[in-house]
């Protein structure tokens, strides 16, 4: 936790950055006018989200000059401080640019008239102290305690914003003024109990109440300009004073009275014990400061006339006194190298500013003459009000005020006391920026304790917004019980600082277990965040495709239910027998369909589910072909002829290797695989019958029907959809055929190149497709050019009869796949006009390009030209239909005549490999 | 009619989810491919099929005055045809995959996914085993 020890050398000159003092210094000065002259409050609205009545809307009031003249005033001093503290530092630039940013973000929660305004100034104060906190970020410790405070800060800024959404929500305006007006309209709304809490959250958490006390100390890693200005005398505040705003609305909320004084009254004991255990000045110094805030936030809970006044003057002593207390021990550290009040004493001599501010900031805690002594008694007093329950704050007042006298003796007599031997030998007084803010700040402390009345309208004024009615004087009236129950502090007090160094001895054998320490619970949660994230994670996220299929259906069959559920009243069409040639025909394929379903899941050889699956795909042919769809029959047909003869040749060598076989699965698990499939199932044919039975628009049919002779001169209607109504599509078709093959080819190099590698065992020739069967051979030497010539003859005829390019081109795959198995790849490959890249891409470049000539004529892209070309004989009809459709032949020769070799080529030995080819059947084990 | 093809396609749908939801990659390519199989009978279907001859003008007329429906034979067709080519080109995925790895089981496949470490946290760098 502590700083870089460093050597004292001649205190370097301050840093010219701090001349950045006198922006403050301006804003403080103008300020300053503001109220002398009377022109608070002020006032400044812009339109922001006009939408939601959001308002850049700024108000300057008494309340906020206090903490306007706290953050300008103090922030003037530390910027001088700091330019004396951080001389020769590196990157002290940035430190300088991030106060900068930090003092913007802090007048502007300060001043903001709007929630949503004040949470987006709140979280950025909150983004700078963690950059703050983090600036020495080579150390594990600063960048921990950074964290730390931002995940507590922001984390308790976002409950804030779900605090003042709901204030908001209630009181039908984001603007605080008319928020305030309207209070007692809503004060009764059922969500405001749980705002407040929201808005309690985000406060303590700012204000480092318990249990969010923890994270304050822990920001100390910071630089001590830093920790003087942020973590002692404005952002901290930021809390005291949104409750502070808030007040007038909920001052005589019992809810509000006890949360705040019980949690504030406790996190002010509990600070101060914390404070008494600690040894080094600055940890001392924060934990009081904790047990300060506490004191605020009790006091603004506090029921009865004066308590709103203390705590304004308590805000605006305590910050005249600690900043300055701060200054002094990063004074100490700078000559020393240490903040251990162990190692420290008697540097009254060596240091004689330092030594000044610290007496006079320590006798202001000490509350001897003004602050905290009157407040003390304040709080005294305040409590009699409501004796009954507040009893019990009076003697936390009293133990906090006698513990904070011994902690000023802690921080300024024990190591000043000139008297005492000096150590460290080698300190001495810093240069004039490090010990001149402290000493004006203290010197102010005093100004205002000898002479109340300077500040008292003001304070007063701030009193009035929080809705207190009582002034100071009435406060500062003596009488003889204040005056002994300060006298009964100071003994106590004095005690507790003599018995200091004993009272740390008793109480280390008293050790909070570390179940009942905040910071425990707080690392607990940054440990346990991610873990159940993480098991969250592999729990939903395991991995498993086939699960995260069963999601994604059962999700949609989830919502599908829903929908039929509530959805409108669905119709299908009623279930009719009929039994004439086509319905028998249909039936029995359906059959067949029937039977290849099972099948396929239940058989356990891949092989022979391949083959079932591809009887699917013939029985759907047979249904093509009954139902008055030759075109698509045929293409199914072919489709899968050329299928079966791909799969066959990859599967054999697929079972070649020695493959790790998926485990056996449970029952349950194929079960409910079974079910869900079922359901599915079910589903889509649901769908499509209630899709059956609507009307149908028969437009588009009758269009096709009617226009396909008149406009497209053809008489088979799916070529002519294909190949001049629907062209682009088609187009964009066989390019995405095109692309699969393209795609395709590099991995099926790469497979063939891989097991040709050595460590690839090959057990070639003996289920493979060598050695080959010569019948098969011969007989697909004579098919092959009968096959290529009905191709030639589908495609030509396809505009008036059954047929076309998609149809002659998968003749004309299959037709080179038997080619392929028959007498090798390589020889199917080299039979193809141009080979299959170039005569795949060339004929898709001729489809696209037969559809160019029509936009030379004006008219659409793919409109198809026609004419007659007289051959003497004979007139033959020429378009540029035949074209594009001579185009689709040859790609999807090209692409998947290509595909199927190429795979099929995957299996067969290589030519310039002779240990395979020769070596085929001695291999054979 | 509509009934019939129905039963057809559930039972196609069914079968090729039951495969697809399979950890066999092989399984699941087939699986798909069904599924393609029955979307094309689904749109086939949207046609309202029925009658039994060819969407073909005779010669001589002007108008198709009887016939099934061309436009869902039109969109079947190319349909097949893509679909095979897909299927095609995911065998081959496949085929790569097992040869690279050995494995045909989809659980074991986690480049993407890699499993945690024991602390929850995600692995940084997958060991490459090319």
């Amino acid at each position: 936790m502590s700083e870089p020890t460093t050597t004292p050398t001649p205190p370097p000159p301050p840093s010219r950055l701090g001349w950045l003092a006198l922006l403050p210094l301006a804003l403080f000065a103008l300020a300053l006018r503001a109220f002398l002259r009377g022109d608070v409050p002020l006032e400044v609205r812009h339109a922001w989200i006009p939408s939601v009545g959001v308002e850049a809307a700024f108000r300057l009031d008494a309340l906020a000059l206090v903490l306007v003249l706290l953050i300008t005033g103090i922030g003037t001093l530390v910027f001088v401080y700091a330019a004396g503290y951080m001389a020769g530092v590196k990157h002290r630039g940035r430190l300088f640019a991030l106060l900068v940013a930090f003092m913007v973000a802090m007048l502007g929660c300060v001043t903001a008239d709007d929630v949503i305004l004040l949470f987006v100034f709140w979280e950025l104060t909150s983004v700078t102290s963690f950059l703050l906190v983090g600036f020495k970020h080579e150390y594990e410790t600063s960048r921990k305690s950074a964290q730390q405070a931002l995940m507590i800060t922001g984390g308790g800024g976002l409950v804030l914003l779900a605090g003042v959404l709901l204030l908001a929500h209630a009181a039908g305006t984001t603007s605080l003024q008319a928020m305030l007006a309207s209070a007692p309209a809503w004060a009764e709304h059922p969500v405001v109990r749980g705002a407040l809490t929201c808005v309690f959250i985000g406060a303590f958490t700012k204000s480092a109440q318990f249990p969010f006390h923890f994270w304050l100390p822990g920001a100390m890693a910071a630089p001590t300009p830093v920790s003087a200005y942020l973590h002692s005398a404005t952002m901290v505040k930021l809390g005291v004073y949104l409750l502070a705003r808030l007040h007038p609305a909920f001052g005589d909320d019992r809810f509000w009275q006890l949360t705040l004084v019980s949690v504030g009254g406790f996190t002010s004991v509990w600070g101060m014990l914390l404070t008494i255990r600690e040894r080094d000045l600055k940890r001392i110094l924060a934990w009081s400061t904790v047990s300060a805030l506490g004191t605020l936030v009790m006091l603004i809970g506090l029921p009865g006339e004066g308590a709103a006044t203390a705590a304004a003057a308590f805000l605006l002593a305590h910050a005249l006194y600690k900043a300055p207390l701060f200054f002094v021990a990063g004074n100490v550290d700078l000559a020393t190298g240490t903040r251990l009040i162990d190692e420290l004493s008697g540097l009254g001599r060596k240091m004689p500013f330092t030594s000044a501010a610290g007496w006079i900031a320590g006798l202001s805690m000490a509350g001897i003459p003004l602050s905290f002594g009157y407040v003390a008694k304040d709080v005294i007093k305040a409590a009699k009000a409501d004796t009954d329950l507040f009893q019990w704050v009076a003697y936390a007042g009293a133990f906090v005020s006698a513990a904070s006298f011994a902690a000023a003796g802690i921080a300024t007599a024990r190591i000043f006391w000139r008297k005492r031997p000096l150590r460290p030998e080698h300190a001495r007084e810093g240069s004039i920026a490090t010990w001149l803010p402290p000493l004006l700040v203290a010197s102010l402390g005093i100004v205002f304790g000898l002479f109340p009345e300077r500040v008292e309208s003001l304070l007063t004024e701030a009193a009035q917004a929080m809705g207190s009615a009582a002034s100071m004087e009435e406060l500062l009236t003596d009488d003889s019980a204040s005056l002994s129950a300060l006298a009964m502090i100071i003994a106590l007090g004095v005690a507790l600082f003599l018995g200091w160094d004993r009272l740390h001895r008793v109480q280390r054998h008293f050790r909070l277990p570390r179940v009942y320490q905040a910071a425990a619970w707080y690392e607990a949660m940054m440990v346990g965040i991610p873990a159940v994230a993480s098991r969250v994670t592999r729990r939903l996220q395991m991995g498993h495709l086939s699960t995260y299929t069963a999601f994604v259906l059962v999700f949609a069959l989830a919502a599908l239910g829903y929908v039929v559920a509530h959805g409108p009243a669905l119709r299908v069409p009623p279930f009719e027998l009929a039994l004439g040639p086509t319905e028998l025909a249909v039936a029995g394929a359906t059959l067949a369909i029937l039977c290849a379903s099972v099948a396929v899941c239940v058989v356990r050889d891949s092989f022979v589910m391949l083959l079932v699956s591809g009887l699917v795909g013939l029985a759907c042919a047979l249904l093509f072909l009954f139902l008055g769809a030759p075109d698509v029959a045929f293409t199914q047909f072919t489709v899968e002829v050329a299928f079966v003869v791909v799969l066959a040749s990859i599967l054999l060598r697929v079972r070649r290797l020695d493959l790790v076989v998926a485990p056996k699965l449970p029952r349950w698990h194929t079960l409910s695989r079974a079910l869900l499939s079922l359901g599915v199932g079910a589903a889509v044919a649901a769908l499509m019958l209630v899709g059956a039975s609507f009307e149908q628009d028969p437009s588009l049919t009758e269009y096709f029907s009617s226009r396909s002779v008149p406009d497209a001169h053809g008489r088979n209607v799916v070529n002519v959809v294909l190949v001049d109504f629907r062209a682009v599509d088609t187009l964009g078709e066989i390019i995405v055929v095109t692309l699969t093959f393209i795609a395709a080819v590099p991995l099926l190099r790469l497979l063939r190149e891989r097991w040709r590698g050595p460590d690839a065992p090959l057990r070639r020739g003996a289920r493979g497709m060598s050695p080959k069967a010569h019948i098969f051979d011969v007989a697909v030497r004579g098919l092959y050019p009968i096959l290529l010539a009905s191709s030639v003859v589908i495609l030509l005829r396809g505009h008036n009869e059954p047929g076309g390019g998609f149809i002659a081109g998968m003749v004309a795959v299959a037709a080179t796949s038997m080619l392929s198995v028959a007498r090798g790849a390589r020889a199917a490959l080299a039979k193809m006009p141009l080979g299959p890249h170039r005569l795949a891409a060339t004929s898709a470049l001729l489809s696209l390009a037969s559809g160019l000539p029509a936009l030379f004529l004006g008219e659409p892209f793919m409109t198809h030209l026609w004419g007659t070309l007289p051959l003497g004989f004979t007139e033959l009809d020429v378009s540029t239909v035949l074209v594009f459709d001579v185009g689709v032949y040859g790609a999807v020769w090209g692409a998947l005549g290509g595909l199927c070799a190429r795979a099929i080529e995957v299996d067969e030995p290589h030519r310039d490999d002779p240990s395979t080819v020769t070596g085929a059947e001695e291999v054979t084990p | 009619m509509t009934w019939m093809l129905a039963l057809g396609v559930a039972a196609i749908v069914s079968a090729g989810v039951y495969l697809a939801l399979s950890r066999d990659l092989l399984r699941c390519v087939v699986g798909v491919s069904l599924i393609a199989a029955a979307a094309n009978l689904v749109v086939f279907a949207s046609g309202r099929p029925g009658d039994p001859s060819p969407p073909v003008i005779p010669p001589g007329g002007d108008v198709l005055a009887a016939g099934a429906a061309p436009l869902p034979q039109a969109l079947v067709l190319t349909a097949i045809v893509i679909g095979f080519s897909l299927t095609c080109f995911s065998l081959v995925v496949v085929l790569a995959i097992k040869q690279r790895t050995g494995v045909n089981d989809s659980h074991a496949l986690r480049a993407a996914e890699p499993h945690a470490l024991s602390d929850g946290a995600p692995p940084l760098e997958e060991e490459d085993d090319a």
